[in-house]
């Protein structure tokens, strides 16, 4: 039964797409946030605005 | 902050926790999003531990530093002559600010945790293991002072009423029977050679070194201004010119930007430093695009630095601001010897100014 369901609802879909097209449905809008400023990456930050910034800096002892 | 977090390393047992206590966890960064999403209490919170990171966010391994911590090494290392022979002790000479006892302090917490991971926390004679003492002294320390220092780093209960030779016989039977390997004196420019009293300390550091097995490391203020191992010396000075022969004598030169070398340890400084900063707005060159505002505030004195870092973190705080910037650091004071180098600094670039002003007129 749900097999058969299936089958029906994906040639329902996929009839009314144009060719090349998904069935997904489409992401609900998101609210609008507030652009975050970039923050300082520590060693475990991977953030791209860092990458290699930092490989002369000293160590520092614990 | 939490008073449990007062603490001295004059004492044995903060020294045991200092050298005991696991690293700082740096709290994890948030967005100003973040942060204003946090309840009152959960930002004050958060807040406090961000104070309390920048004032304690580890040691920055300077070249400065490991230079000292090298030779200390070798120092040590090599000093496992048998009683009847003389060790030779090691001596960090600079001007303050410098971070001569964080230098002396960090080589020998290394030491200490060595030691007692490799020989167990007690003697063999069942004594607490002590690897390193610690004392600093002070103005006009005396010979019972001095004793008494060590003594109560110990906890030894004869401290407060014994004789300066009492004491002195407490200090070794406590080296002794601690296994202790490293003597830390730090502040030696407290001691005066021209003072009677002055002599006499000196005169006894020089019995202690003959006594116990054990590496001094002194850290003083212009120690060689003040002739305390001047060569040549003659007469009752001559003890002076003695220890000017044990002692190795370590310089800790401030940082410096006169030259490529130079400018590229100081932008490894600062960028050490960003790296470790827990600030909403901060980001990769905040304080590197600093780098001549900085050396000029604070002449290449780590300490000063590091003061001036600490305090703006906490202003960038309270404020809300959540960066580091030119405006931010000059609303703050730090020690007077770099305030009175920056003035001076901006005098002389202002006249330089005006100089090249009227010659291109």
């Amino acid at each position: 039964m749900a097999a058969r369901l299936a089958t029906e609802y994906a040639a329902l879909t996929t009839a009314a797409l144009p060719a090349g097209e998904s069935a997904a449905p489409a992401p609900l809008p998101q609210p609008l946030a507030e652009p975050e400023p970039a923050v300082a990456g520590g060693d475990d930050d991977d953030g791209d605005l860092d990458e290699g910034f930092y490989d002369d800096a000293f160590e520092v002892l614990g | 902050m939490s008073a449990g977090n007062l603490y001295t390393l004059s004492r044995k047992e903060g020294w045991r926790r200092w050298a005991d206590t696991a690293s700082r966890t740096r709290p994890e960064p948030l967005t100003i999003a973040q942060l204003r999403r946090l309840g009152e209490d959960a930002k004050a919170d958060y807040d406090d531990a961000r104070h309390d990171w920048h004032a304690n966010f580890g040691t920055i391994k300077t070249p400065q530093l490991a230079a000292i911590h090298d030779q200390l090494d070798e120092i040590v290392a090599t000093n496992r002559q048998d009683p009847d022979r003389v060790r030779c002790a090691a001596v960090i000479d600079a001007l303050p600010g410098l971070g001569k006892t964080t230098i002396a302090d960090t080589f020998a917490r290394d030491f200490d945790r060595t030691q007692r991971r490799r020989h167990g926390e007690l003697t063999d004679a069942g004594h607490e293991h002590l690897p390193v003492f610690r004392v600093g002294l002070s103005s006009r320390t005396t010979l019972r002072t001095l004793n008494r220092n060590i003594c109560e780093f110990y906890g030894h209960p004869g401290s407060d009423r014994a004789n300066a030779a009492q004491l002195a016989s407490f200090a070794v039977d406590c080296v002794l029977s601690c296994g202790t390997r490293i003597g830390i004196i730090d502040d030696l420019h407290f001691v005066d050679p021209n003072r009677r009293d002055g002599v006499d300390v000196s005169n006894h550091l020089k019995w202690l070194a003959n006594e116990l097995p054990v590496t001094f490391l002194y850290a003083g203020v212009g120690l060689a201004e003040r002739r305390l191992f001047s060569e040549g010396l003659t007469g009752d000075s001559a003890v002076m010119a003695q220890t000017a022969r044990r002692w190795t004598r370590l310089e800790l030169p401030p940082f410096q930007i006169t030259d490529k070398a130079g400018k590229r340890h100081w932008l490894s400084l600062l960028k050490a430093t960003e790296r470790q900063l827990v600030l909403a707005r901060s980001h990769p060159g905040m304080l590197s695009q600093l780098e001549d505002y900085l050396f000029a505030r604070t002449t290449g004195h780590i300490g000063s630095y590091i003061t001036l870092i600490t305090r703006g973190c906490y202003k960038a705080i309270r404020s809300g601001q959540e960066l580091l910037d030119e405006q931010q650091f000059d609303a703050i004071r730090i020690d007077e010897a770099a305030e009175v180098a920056r003035r001076q600094l901006h005098a002389t670039t202002a006249r330089r100014h005006r100089t090249s002003a009227a010659s291109g007129r």
